[in-house]
């Protein structure tokens, strides 16, 4: 039985409601930490948000509907966090909106979640997809320009060091995801061999 | 050869008469100097302004510079107060600007320098002074029908004298509050006419009020692009660029403007190819 994606369903039907309400007062200014969180909900321009928060639905539903809503929560925390460390560290930013952070660590675990697949077509598409989103993300960042970026309001740019450390947050949650199963089927394993010596002696 | 004579004896003194009545007029300058205001004594060991702190936006006062105590004005003060209206008018739709003043020119006193100035922010509230300064030459040389000069209704119907009037306006905007100039613009003019010896006076003070108007317009424009290009320069935190002092520019919520105030995390069209690529690859794989 396929489960319903209530978490991205509702995270997103959240951000709606929050673009609906004053969005001037939930973005993030400068000195204002709870705006770190609330800024990542709301969006510059209607095009913005149909691109972030359709991206956080698509890939989130698909997550939860395979069974991944524990790893998906994760990446949707640990993205929030590094979007949040990302901004306070660019001190040219008195305002920030946008959740391409969260989508961005979404986008690259579903990747990795495909790129598990046996099959070696599939693999090399989804790290191929990877690949380029962080390539993107990585040299927009350095370069300090951004790719094909959409219009945005004056005096608003994009930050992309927000995709690169979102697609860090999803690579991340992916290594713990992995980390842990190996050790959980080392530990399988070990449970399984027979004893060599007796308990006790 | 009798009557040649004569006429010689007669008409040299006449011609010379002529020529002292109708002579042209030496070529006139008349300055005035806002550094002579603010510096009077020619140099400052005041300490230079190292911080500008701006709350936007600004209370701006405009006034000309007084002129130098011998010195008579080129232009009435009503005709002054007419130059700055249209100054102070095309300021009004600036975002950065709240609140713009003519400033009479009786309130600034020769050689006041920035403790006058320091009066006119304590009356009437204001941040920044824009002080007008400007430098007018004319010069008057007869022409080739001026010859007419000698007969008896030539200096009346034929205008023989040749004037230009060279205008040139300057700005300067100081920051009264740290001594600091923020920036300046300049507008010039050429105003060229023909007068006779009768009117060449009035005609004069026609074309120097001309070279006023004419200069500021070239004024209002040139100070419109010194202001965008200081807000621009402003945001990144110096005043001219390195070297010159720094400058904090806050909004009225008391936020910083900086040059790039806004960031948004944005996903666009390449990431949504590549998330493509990705669905792509779902649909590749073969059933297990």
């Amino acid at each position: 039985m396929k489960r319903f994606p209530w978490m991205s369903v509702a995270f997103v039907a959240l951000c709606i409601l929050a673009s609906l309400a004053d969005a001037t007062a939930l973005e993030y200014r400068r000195g204002e930490v709870w705006g770190l969180l609330t800024g990542q909900m709301i969006h510059w321009t209607p095009r913005m948000a149909i691109f972030d928060l359709g991206m956080l639905l698509a890939l989130g539903a698909w997550l939860e509907i395979r069974g991944d809503r524990r790893l998906a929560a994760v990446s949707l925390g640990l993205g929030a966090v590094l979007t949040a460390v990302a901004v306070h560290l660019s001190p040219d930013l008195s305002y920030y909106r946008g959740s391409s952070g969260m989508a961005s660590a979404l986008f690259v675990l579903a990747a990795f979640r495909i790129a598990d697949s046996p099959d070696p077509w599939t693999r090399t598409l989804a790290l191929a997809a990877v690949a380029l989103f962080l390539a993107k993300a990585a040299f927009e960042s350095f370069a300090g320009e951004t790719l094909f970026a959409g219009p945005l309001p004056d005096g608003v740019r994009v930050v992309p060091l927000v995709h690169l450390l979102g697609g860090m947050a999803g690579l991340t949650d992916h290594l713990i995801l992995r980390t842990n199963g190996a050790a959980r089927r080392a530990l399988r394993a070990t449970a399984s061999r027979p004893s060599s010596t007796a308990p006790g002696l | 050869m009798r009557y040649r004579k004569t006429i010689l004896w007669i008409g040299l003194p006449l011609l010379l008469a002529a020529t002292g009545c109708y002579s042209t007029l030496s070529p006139s300058r008349r300055v005035n100097s806002a550094l002579d205001f603010l510096y009077p004594q020619g140099f400052t060991d005041a300490e230079p302004a190292s911080q500008v702190v701006l709350k936007l936006p600004v209370r701006v006062g405009l006034a000309f510079a007084p002129s130098q105590m011998d010195q008579a004005d080129p232009i009435t003060e009503e005709q002054k107060q007419r130059l700055l209206a249209r100054v102070a008018e095309a300021f009004k739709k600036h975002e950065a600007i709240g609140h713009i003043e003519v400033v009479p020119t009786i309130y600034l006193q020769p050689g006041g320098s920035f403790g006058n100035l320091d009066q006119i922010r304590g009356s009437l509230g204001l941040d920044l002074m824009v002080l007008l300064s400007y430098d007018q030459s004319q010069f008057t040389d007869s022409t080739r029908a001026s010859w007419t000069y000698l007969t008896v209704i030539g200096p009346l119907l034929i205008e023989g004298e040749k004037n230009d009037t060279r205008t040139v306006m300057d700005a300067v905007v100081y920051d009264i509050r740290s001594r600091a100039l923020l920036f300046r613009a300049a507008g010039e003019s050429t105003v060229k006419g023909h007068s006779s010896p009768l009117n060449e006076q009035r005609k004069r003070r026609k074309f120097a009020s001309e070279g006023f108007e004419k200069a500021t317009g070239g004024l209002i424009a040139s100070l419109n692009t010194a202001l965008e290009q200081f807000e621009e320069q402003a945001k990144k935190g110096t005043v001219q660029g390195p070297g010159t002092p720094a400058i904090a520019m806050y909004d009225a919520k008391g936020q910083q403007i900086t040059s790039t105030s806004g960031g948004g995390g944005a996903l666009g069209i390449p990431e949504l190819i590549i998330a493509a690529l990705l669905g792509l690859s779902l649909l590749v794989r073969r059933p297990e």
